[in-house]
């Protein structure tokens, strides 16, 4: 773990935050839905490409400093776990506790299949 | 061409993701000068918070290989989103430096403080390694706890704004 790895890293989640930020406002501004699907999809999304990036790495075809800057970084940095949480709580704030719920049920499940997919892609 | 031309990107939509989606921008589109800035501020809170997160998870053990680092961002990320947000919102309008202060600290800082992939790799090996019970106590704490602690971050913030709103009037029935 070098410096330059951690620097990387760093840099590499600030991206990935603002690929997030980018990504939720096009979604945000095309959407009429009360599920937060921009955050659902980079949830998904990156879970996704960490399955694979982590299945890579199992198989040794990826070092584990790709996947510190990628998986740890980018990836890390795309996804959230906050931003999720919170619009779980406006919405039943606004009396919408089934789209709460939905909202929970749909991220998790597509999110934990999607790295399961992504492992099976890798190997 | 007109400053104040509607923006048919923000009218069309007529929900109102900003009601709910702490990390939105309603933007006109057109306006980019905008846009630099806002990128700027989620960059730079996106790039501490993943070194945030990277030294926690290097600090904090494993004990019997729960991912307790990710279950300690991902809690404390949703609660601090939620006295942050909340904060903020009792502030002002989401404009000017309040909405600088919610991008670079919302979701750039927080949102890549905390890892939603992470989360679901961690959980996946799990189950795969046939740790069944600790996996699903690991998804049950996070979900459940991101939830209730997202509440209470702004159910405090939401307490202290009135506590200091009602010691300010007060000081002024005090006075006369």
């Amino acid at each position: 773990m070098t410096l330059l790895v951690v620097a990387l890293m760093s840099l590499a989640g600030g991206l990935g935050a603002v690929f997030r930020f980018v990504v939720d406002g096009f979604i945000g501004s095309r959407t009429r839905m009360a599920l937060p699907v921009g955050t659902v999809l980079v949830n998904v999304l990156g879970s996704l490409v960490l399955g694979v990036v982590a299945g890579l790495v199992l198989n040794d075809r990826l070092s584990a400093a790709t996947m510190t800057i990628v998986g740890t970084g980018f990836l890390g940095g795309f996804t959230t776990f906050s931003t999720a949480s919170i619009e779980t709580v406006r919405l039943i704030h606004n009396g919408r506790a089934g789209v709460a719920l939905l909202n929970v049920i749909a991220t998790l499940v597509l999110s934990l299949g999607a790295v399961a997919g992504g492992l099976a892609l890798a190997s | 061409m007109s400053e104040d031309a509607p923006d048919d990107m923000v009218e069309r939509s007529s929900g109102d993701p900003s009601n709910i989606d702490p990390d939105f921008v309603r933007r006109p589109l057109r306006r980019l000068h905008a846009h630099p800035g806002f990128i700027s501020v989620v960059l730079l809170g996106g790039i501490v918070g993943t070194l945030a997160r990277f030294a926690l998870e290097e600090l904090m053990p494993t004990p019997q290989g729960f991912p307790l680092p990710t279950l300690t961002v991902n809690l404390a990320g949703a609660f601090a989103l939620g006295i942050v947000l909340e904060a903020l919102i009792r502030r002002g309008a989401d404009q000017g430096h309040l909405l600088l202060a919610r991008l670079g600290i919302g979701t750039g800082f927080l949102g890549a403080f905390t890892t939603y992939s992470t989360f679901a790799l961690e959980s996946v090996i799990a189950i795969d390694d046939g740790h069944v019970t600790m996996a699903a106590t690991y998804v049950i704490v996070s979900v459940a706890g991101g939830v209730l602690l997202s509440f209470a971050g702004i159910w405090i913030a939401s307490v202290h704004h009135l506590r200091g709103l009602r010691a300010g009037s007060a000081d002024e029935r005090g006075s006369t």
